[in-house]
């Protein structure tokens, strides 16, 4: 038992390292694809046009340097090479490693997301919840009415209005950025808090609905199962039936639904960076677009994707460690 | 959700102008442009008719696709097992694992600014969702007795999974399908939103990107932001709605 | 805050000047008391001297400094749409302060009425025949590291602009550098272009500037060599710091900078992503004023702008414009009566209101905007007139034959016109709207139009433009810097020069512009360059090189409720070289 759990879990990784070489591999062809030479990406525009009718041999030596005279094969070789290495590449803009601007932006989405998830998560097990239990009374049908109302709102549509009413209106939040700059301890952390409210907020609400939907119904099969009808019929108090045996039950199955978001939340605060002007992946990514950066373009689809195994190794982890029935981690088939 | 699909079919005739004509620009409401005009003189409200034809255009192409891909891959999977199942799952797991929106924006980096691109975008990961719960399904399904029966006399595989696997799997192709619909609208108004789509090309997204580009959001001319942003959401709602009932 | 800071102040005057009276009278008590003991009494008096000289100079420093405590700015909050993403003079933000010599100084700099003035040198003088300018060093002039500025490190970086930054628009001019004795340096030029030669040198997107030799001199590859050592230069600021995070960027006053300390103490930049993110930190008043070199907010803002009633509008007329630009590459747009065709074929009026609101008018034919040195007054605006340019094209031959309601080609064929817009950060999404408004004017006058959808990004524009000069008909622009240093035509042109093989921008090289454009750059004195100006605009009037889409006003709002004594200048706005060393604090 013990060795085919060991079986299931290094099939897993070899699964997730499987994926993240394929998207890798789907990088590398896409560079052949790019449109121009390689090589005017890699010396600047304005450079390039000036070496191309004064110096071509210069450009030719910068073409030997960069491994572009080698044949397909081989630079497909080194590419994986150097990318086992964390080796990106560097940016065409300004010639810095991607990696280390990829990894400085992730972290500031990161401050975006980890907040948004772990709220959206307990406040969407605890709103669905109640909407499971009093499932067909007012409270429920309100709440489970709004939570598919601001589902259907796109975040960024969200995050307008709420920079009409907030920032506009009000007055009372920031009209974008992370911080004010200039300070430092408790005043900065109260500024970035403060500037991390609305967008936050946003990205809370919108992934809360589909948390509060989706526990609704697990709630309400819950229970229906037998166990908590025995608890019922043996006279148990409504709060503790609740609490003791639906929720733990119930809320088993949003480990995977809420770590599987990370892909969609991922993406939703990529449109809210740009309109809060969070420097963060989303306005990285945007700004390489503007500007062909395609090392950028190309390290940050990897390094997301690689975001998104390890939320999914994560919830493997999750599961099997919370629940003895999935311990061999199935999620996949559920 | 009627009214959206006769505004689309009908946009032509609704529309009290076209679209594209252009006449005095930041016009407010009145009668004659009932929700102002833009930063080129466009109706606004004809603009977002017109939208509404790209959206639904783009959220069904797009789900039609996914969901003929999906069920047909994720049956495929289910019926045969083996390696055509472990393959499958390759692919189900990988496509699941990439972040589709930030694969649209890299891919429209390189491809041709065209609406088909966007379905196309969308397709590409789009298709897991229904493949994973088609197959789960018909694994159940696969060893009843009525499916054993037709392979006892004889029908071939492909037979049995259109005449047989498929149709009793409908309610949940519908269900999913409903979803993937509203789905792909909302990723194509995000994908418009963010400027990439062809520059004529009207859409929600696009009329939401104009008014905040032009302007139109630091002036207060709510006439030009709002009404986008709740057609997005009403239709998105309107078949979410429709994929609860069923 | 500032009243407390001068009250401290006034209050410690008093006591020291307490105190300093008590020591006196203590002093000249001992004296009566010591008269006897010389020596001791000789003390006494060098300590009452010392004693005097402490409060004299406490006086002078009081004197000297309490003008500029109660006037200077504590700190300036400045935004703009630059990327700051190296410290390097060749990141985007300090490039274009150094048009300004803001951190990096130039030997010549603007003035006020974009007049050249010496910076970094006592004078310069332009060769008679205008084909050599020499400097005059300026003695007293401090890096920013405190070491001082040489003949030695003129020389370096000129030799620098000449072997290693030699794509520069400026350096095609420079022949070479020769230094005359240890006060002289002189450039020569490759024809008589060193007046217009200076222009290029403030506005040189190279990064054209006076290096100090002690730290460059050993960087083996200048784009990528960063770090505070790379941010040494010896203008009137001082760099600071970078907050990555809240993206602003701190400057400092150079207090020993050779033309007098800046009454602006600190400078903070506060780098957004696009121009309605500057709308909205004026709306959030996190900015005073802006920075952006040749593109101020759009006329479309301004309603917005003028609800803040903190701020002056800072409205300013862009020498520049909105251009539609021809290929002369393109058989089709060479043919003048399509050229003409279009000109008449334009609603200027809706090109201008999409441009710029409110703000924004027709311009004239001959694409030259009013108010450039040379500026022919006596053109005709330009109007709208679809029957003219449908006449033009029937007697062109460009006739509807297959009945499609579609013109065709004189031979028949498909008459078919891409429209290329230019994309820009600073422009958001103007060019692209005009085109728009382009593609569907000329499908009135039955021409088959299409915009290009295969370019979405600038660098792709880039490419089409300036690389492959594939397009048809290009949405683009023309700065207020291009039309300041060699006007319009340094865009259109392909070659000039005095043996033509300098290569320019555009795509224009029939010999009788190329004469033109090369006598504009070869001009010695302002009257020459107006003659020439002012032919340039009637040749392309005559030939319809170009289209203005709209005289437009450019904002460069700034805060006239806290700070008072701004001073614009054409093309920057309110942030300008003269605003640092003006600009006070309102009591």
């Amino acid at each position: 038992m013990n060795y085919h759990k060991q079986m299931k879990l290094g099939k897993k990784v070899l699964f997730y390292l499987l994926t993240i070489w394929l998207v890798a591999s789907f990088n590398f062809f896409l560079i052949r694809f790019m449109p121009g030479d390689p090589l005017e990406h890699l010396v600047g525009t304005e450079d390039y046009l000036y070496l191309t009718t004064a110096h071509p041999e210069v450009l030719e030596e910068l073409g030997a340097k960069y491994g572009l005279d080698k044949s397909a094969l081989h630079q497909y070789g080194t590419y994986l090479f150097r990318l086992c290495r964390g080796d990106l590449g560097r940016s065409y803009k300004n010639n810095l490693p991607v990696l280390d601007i990829i990894l400085k932006k992730l972290g500031r989405t990161f401050r975006l997301i980890v907040p948004a998830v772990l709220l959206a998560a307990v406040l969407g097990i605890l709103l669905g919840a109640a909407a499971g239990w009093n499932q067909g009374h007012r409270s429920d049908r309100c709440i489970s009415r709004l939570a598919l109302i601001i589902y259907a709102i796109p975040g960024y549509c969200l995050g307008m209005i709420g920079l009409m009413i907030f920032c506009f209106w009000l007055g009372i939040a920031p009209t974008g950025g992370m911080s004010s700059g200039g300070l430092s301890g408790g005043a900065y952390i109260k500024d970035l808090l403060w500037h991390m409210a609305l967008p936050v907020g946003v990205l809370t609400l919108s992934k809360l609905s589909y948390n509060v939907l989706m526990m609704r119904s697990s709630i309400i099969e819950t229970i229906k199962e037998d166990h908590i009808l025995m608890a019922k019929t043996r006279g148990f108090s409504d709060c503790r039936i609740l609490f003791r045996h639906v929720l733990p039950n119930a809320a088993l199955p949003m480990i995977p639904i809420i770590t599987m978001q990370t892909g969609s939340i991922i993406s939703g605060s990529m449109m809210l960076e740009q309109l809060f002007n969070w420097d963060g992946m989303g306005l990285l990514v945007y700004k390489a677009i503007g500007g062909n950066d395609y090392p950028i373009l190309q390290g940050s689809l990897l390094v997301l994707t690689i975001c998104v195994v390890l939320a999914n190794l994560l919830s493997d982890f999750l599961c099997a460690l919370s629940d003895p029935r999935i311990k061999d981690g199935v999620w996949n088939e559920r | 959700m009627v009214v959206l699909l006769f505004v689309a079919l009908f946009a032509p005739w609704i529309a009290p102008y076209d679209p594209w004509e252009m006449s005095i620009p930041f016009l407010g409401p009145s009668w004659e442009h009932i929700l102002g005009t833009n930063d080129v003189g466009q109706d606004i409200f004809s603009e977002l008719v017109f939208g509404a034809r790209t959206s639904l255009l783009v959220g069904f192409t797009a789900s039609l696709a996914i969901t003929v891909m999906g069920s047909f891959l994720g049956a495929f999977a289910a019926y045969y097992g083996g390696w055509a199942d472990r393959c499958i799952m390759v692919f189900i797991n990988v496509a699941l694992s990439v972040p589709s929106l930030p694969l649209i924006i890299v891919l429209s980096a390189f491809l041709k600014r065209s609406v088909w691109n966007i379905i196309l975008c969308i397709c590409l990961t789009g298709w897991v969702g229904t493949a994973r719960i088609i197959r789960s399904q018909a694994l159940r399904l696969k060893d009843m007795g009525f499916i054993r029966n037709c392979r006892t006399m004889g029908c071939s595989s492909l037979y049995i999974i259109i005449r047989h696997l498929l149709p009793n799997l409908k309610e949940t192709i519908l269900t999913k399908g409903m979803l993937s619909v509203a789905s792909s609208m909302l990723t194509e108004a995000s994908v418009s939103y963010l400027g990439l789509e062809p520059m004529t090309s009207k859409s929600w997204g696009t009329v939401l990107n104009d008014a905040f580009r032009a302007g139109g959001v630091f002036n207060g001319y709510w006439w030009w932001y709002l009404p986008p942003i709740a057609c997005i959401s009403l239709s998105a709602f309107c078949f979410l709605s429709l994929q609860e009932e069923s | 805050m500032k009243r407390n800071r001068i009250g401290i102040k006034k209050m410690i005057s008093q006591l020291l000047a307490v105190a300093v009276f008590a020591a006196l009278t203590a002093c000249s008590g001992k004296q009566e008391t010591g008269k006897s003991e010389a020596g001791i009494v000789g003390t006494e008096s060098t300590a009452e001297e010392s004693i005097n000289s402490i409060m004299a100079s406490q006086e002078s420093r009081e004197s000297a400094g309490m003008p500029s405590s109660d006037g200077d700015v504590e700190l300036l909050n400045v935004g703009c749409i630059y990327e700051f993403d190296v410290e390097s003079p060749y990141c985007d933000l300090i490039k274009y302060l150094s048009y300004d010599s803001f951190m990096y100084a130039n030997l010549v700099r603007y003035d006020e009425n974009n007049e050249v003035v010496p910076c970094l040198c006592e004078k310069f003088e332009i060769a008679k025949d205008g084909t050599a300018v020499t400097f005059y060093f300026k003695e007293g002039i401090k890096w920013h590291d405190g070491q001082s500025l040489t003949m030695e490190d003129i020389e370096f970086s000129l030799n620098l602009w000449l072997d290693v930054l030699k794509p520069s628009v400026a350096l095609r001019y420079m022949k070479d550098v020769e230094v005359l004795d240890e006060n002289s340096i002189r450039v020569n030029m490759q024809s008589s272009c060193a007046y217009v030669f200076l222009r290029h040198m403030i506005m040189s997107s190279a990064g054209c500037v006076i290096y100090p030799k002690h730290i460059w001199e050993d960087v083996k590859d200048l784009k990528s060599f960063s770090g505070p050592d790379a941010m040494i230069g010896c203008g009137p600021f001082v760099y600071e710091s970078y907050d990555e995070e809240a993206k602003v960027a701190y400057f400092h006053r150079f207090e020993d900078y050779h033309e007098g300390a800046p009454t602006i103490k600190r400078v903070a930049f506060h780098l957004y992503e696009s121009p309605e993110s500057v709308v909205m930190a004026y709306k959030n008043k996190e900015i005073d004023c802006m920075f952006q070199y040749a593109a101020g907010l759009a006329g479309i803002y301004v309603p917005a702008l003028k609800e803040l009633d903190y701020l002056d509008v800072g409205e300013e007329v862009n020498l520049g414009s909105s251009i539609l630009e021809f290929n002369f590459k393109d058989e089709l747009m060479q043919d003048l009566d399509i050229r003409n065709a279009v000109y008449a074929a334009l609603d200027y009026e809706l090109l201008a209101a999409t441009g710029g609101g409110d703000y924004c008018v027709p311009g004239t034919k001959g694409v030259i905007s009013p108010g450039n040195i040379g500026y022919a007054a006596d053109m005709a605006v330009n109007k709208q007139n679809i029957s003219e340019a449908n006449q033009i094209l029937d007697d062109a031959g460009y006739i509807d034959t297959d009945g499609d309601g579609l013109r065709e080609k004189k031979d028949g064929t498909e008459l078919k016109i891409m429209v290329s817009p230019a994309y820009s950060a600073s422009k958001g999404t103007q060019y692209q709207r005009l085109a728009q408004v382009v593609v569907r004017d000329l499908e009135k006058v039955g021409i088959k139009v299409y915009l290009d959808e295969e370019v979405s990004n600038s660098d792709a524009w880039k490419a089409r433009f300036s690389q492959n000069k594939d397009f048809q008909i290009a949405i683009t622009g023309c700065s207020q810097g291009v039309a300041i240093i060699d006007t319009v035509n340094q865009g259109l042109v392909e070659k000039a020069g005095s043996d033509g093989t300098l290569t320019w921008n555009g795509t224009n090289n029939t010999p009788e512009y190329v004469e033109i454009f090369s006598r504009i750059i070869n001009s010695r004195n302002p009257e020459e360059y107006a003659v020439a100006a002012d032919e340039s605009q009637r040749y392309l009037a005559d030939q319809m090189v170009a289209i203005t889409l709209g005289v437009e006003s450019m904002f460069y709002p700034y805060n006239t409720a806290d700070y008072t004594n701004w001073s614009a200048r054409n093309g920057n706005g309110a942030f300008s070289y003269d605003t640092w060393f003006t600009v006070k604090a309102k009591q």
